[in-house]
């Protein structure tokens, strides 16, 4: 006689899978489970709906960039290799990838037919947003208050609780998802609208969530002159009788500061001024004549042999080729010594003075601005009326460098 | 009683033997002795000096000297002595070689009261100076009071210096 064999379960299909294969086969079950922990997972940004998908099956979520950027009104860029998105002064770009697994262990964005995910994790990290992980994958960005408004002729500034971006309609300024009561401003469904008769010909973030609306032409960066005389304080420099170098050159300095409004002197008085805190101040000049006395009645001019900035090792030949209007910006922040120096020997030939030009490293004149130095004789820095002439000169010799096409 | 002169004593004997004979061989005909000088003390002990005077505004003459160095005197320091004594300058604070580059810190007044010319006649004929004077070296740097500096009046120091 046969022994009976025992009744099967008969609690459901449930109990029979987690029977036949979580208890008899856990490594089933728990590669299963990771199957299903890296299949696409529904993804909600904002109001839109779309889905999270897991490339190289790394567990690192992604989301079409495209469709993100509308759920939260970000702003996004796509060029050859490159996606990046933005809220206001932030920013995040990533690299574009096609193989899904290097995409996932590198950060990258990954390419997949002819859209571009992102990952989700880092870019609310970057941005400030809002990642929730549940069944599926939540992104949202809270809604931003706007806190002040400074109105200025042609200028408008904006405060908001968080960083926001700014979309130029028809008709005026939105910014999604904002919010606020200012006067002048229409709560829309989408965010804040600043109705507008005239788009603004500037827009940018500040940062601090702040936007900026400009109207009306760039401002001009101006040219900054920089005289420095030579020595002080404890370093007199030569001496000739009474007459002291640091005397000498702060003097003309002062005279040739009078003439060209807008320059500025490394000193103004008898201090001891280091070479290391001229420097610092001559790297922002446009033009910097470093005063200097020597024996007898010569004029010297020392200009700097080797330049070792790429902007200023460029810019003698950029400002031979560019246009004028180009020429005048690129020499507020880079300048060609030699066409200064050029200047300069036609003003003092003017007063019958014949210049000596020598190029080597010498000090304050590897900037990216015109630089030279220029070394008088005391025979013509101990008359007043003389230093008066030899100011004119220079100050004529600055215009004229500055305004040569 | 156990036999003496069995195999394996034998081989025993022939192994402290052995190491007996090498232990004498290394350390016969060694007597005690004073600790060797440095290299530069035994073998420096005068230093060919080639001079570049300033002779402006014609360029520099050369010139050599012969310098007998004291005991425990470096080269390096004789040779700064000497050049600041023949141009009638202060005197570098030190020399310190560095493979291919020698450094030299310079006192901050060391160029005090010249003007430009003057200024680079000076620097340049230390720097000819050391670079003749110790041909293993390439260039020479400088330092003011111990530390990297732009210059000191009218030369940018942040470059260094070679023979032409």
């Amino acid at each position: 006689m046969r022994p009976a064999r025992p009744a099967p379960h008969r609690d459901g299909p449930g109990r029979a899978l987690a029977g036949g294969l979580g208890l008899r086969r856990p490594w089933l079950l728990w590669l299963l489970s990771l199957a299903l922990a890296q299949a696409p997972k529904p993804l909600q940004v904002g109001a839109l709906q779309g889905e999270a998908l897991y490339p190289g099956g790394s567990g690192v979520s992604y989301g079409e960039a495209r469709l993100v950027a509308q759920g939260l009104g970000l702003s996004l860029w796509q060029g050859e290799g490159a996606v990046a998105l933005g809220l206001g002064s932030r920013q995040r770009t990533f690299p574009i990838v096609k193989e899904e697994a290097r995409a996932a262990q590198t950060g990258a964005a990954w390419q997949r037919g002819d859209k571009v995910y992102v990952p989700l994790r880092p870019l609310a990290e970057a941005l400030g947003l809002e990642y929730r992980a549940e069944v599926g994958v939540r992104l949202t960005l809270p809604w931003a208050r706007l806190l002040q408004v400074e109105r200025a002729p042609d200028r408008l500034r904006l405060r908001f609780s968080r960083e926001v971006n700014a979309v130029v309609q028809a008709g005026g300024v939105l910014f999604p998802l904002a919010q606020g009561e200012e006067p002048g401003f229409q709560r829309e469904a989408l965010g804040l609208l600043l109705p507008l008769p005239r788009p603004p010909d500037r827009l940018y973030y500040p940062g601090g969530g702040q936007v900026i609306l400009e109207w009306g032409p760039l401002p001009r960066p101006g040219p900054l002159v920089l005289l420095d005389p030579g020595h002080g304080g404890s370093d007199p420099g030569i001496a000739l009788g009474d007459l002291k170098e640091k005397d000498l050159t702060l003097d003309l300095a002062k005279r040739v500061a009078a003439r060209l409004p807008g320059s500025r002197l490394t000193r103004t008085g008898d201090e001891t001024l280091p070479l290391e805190a001229r420097l610092r101040q001559a790297q922002a000049a446009s033009v910097l004549i470093s005063f200097h006395a020597t024996r007898g009645a010569a004029v010297n001019l020392y200009l700097p042999k080797a330049r070792s900035t790429p902007l200023a090792q460029n810019a003698e030949r950029l400002l031979l080729t560019a246009p004028q209007a180009q020429a005048a910006l690129l020499k507020v922040y880079a300048g060609s010594p030699h066409r200064l120096a050029e200047a300069l020997e036609k003003a003092f030939s003017a007063l019958g003075i014949v210049v000596a030009k020598a190029e080597g490293p010498y000090a304050l004149t590897d900037i990216p601005g015109a630089a030279v130095v220029l070394e008088v004789g005391t025979e013509r820095l101990k008359d007043p009326k003389a230093r008066e002439e030899l100011a004119q000169a220079v100050a004529q010799a600055v215009q004229a460098y500055l305004e040569a096409p | 009683m156990r036999r003496l002169l069995t195999p394996w004593n034998l081989l025993g004997l022939a192994v402290f033997l052995t190491g007996g004979l090498f232990y004498w061989k290394a350390q016969g005909g060694r007597t005690p002795m004073a600790l060797p000088l440095p290299a530069e003390e035994v073998h420096a002990q005068s230093l060919v000096l080639v001079l570049y005077r300033p002779n402006p505004p014609q360029g520099f003459l050369k010139e050599t000297q012969t310098l007998s160095l004291g005991p425990g005197e470096s080269p390096g320091a004789a040779a700064l002595k000497a050049w600041s004594q023949a141009v009638e300058a202060p005197r570098p604070l030190a020399l310190f070689f560095q493979g291919q580059r020698l450094v030299v810190d310079l006192p901050r007044d060391f160029a005090l009261g010249l003007d430009a010319t003057l200024e680079a006649y000076r620097l340049y004929s230390l720097a000819y100076t050391l670079l003749a004077t110790f041909p293993q070296a390439a260039e020479v740097r400088f330092l003011v009071e111990g530390r990297p500096s732009p210059g000191l009046a009218h030369l940018d120091l942040n470059q260094p210096i070679r023979l032409p």
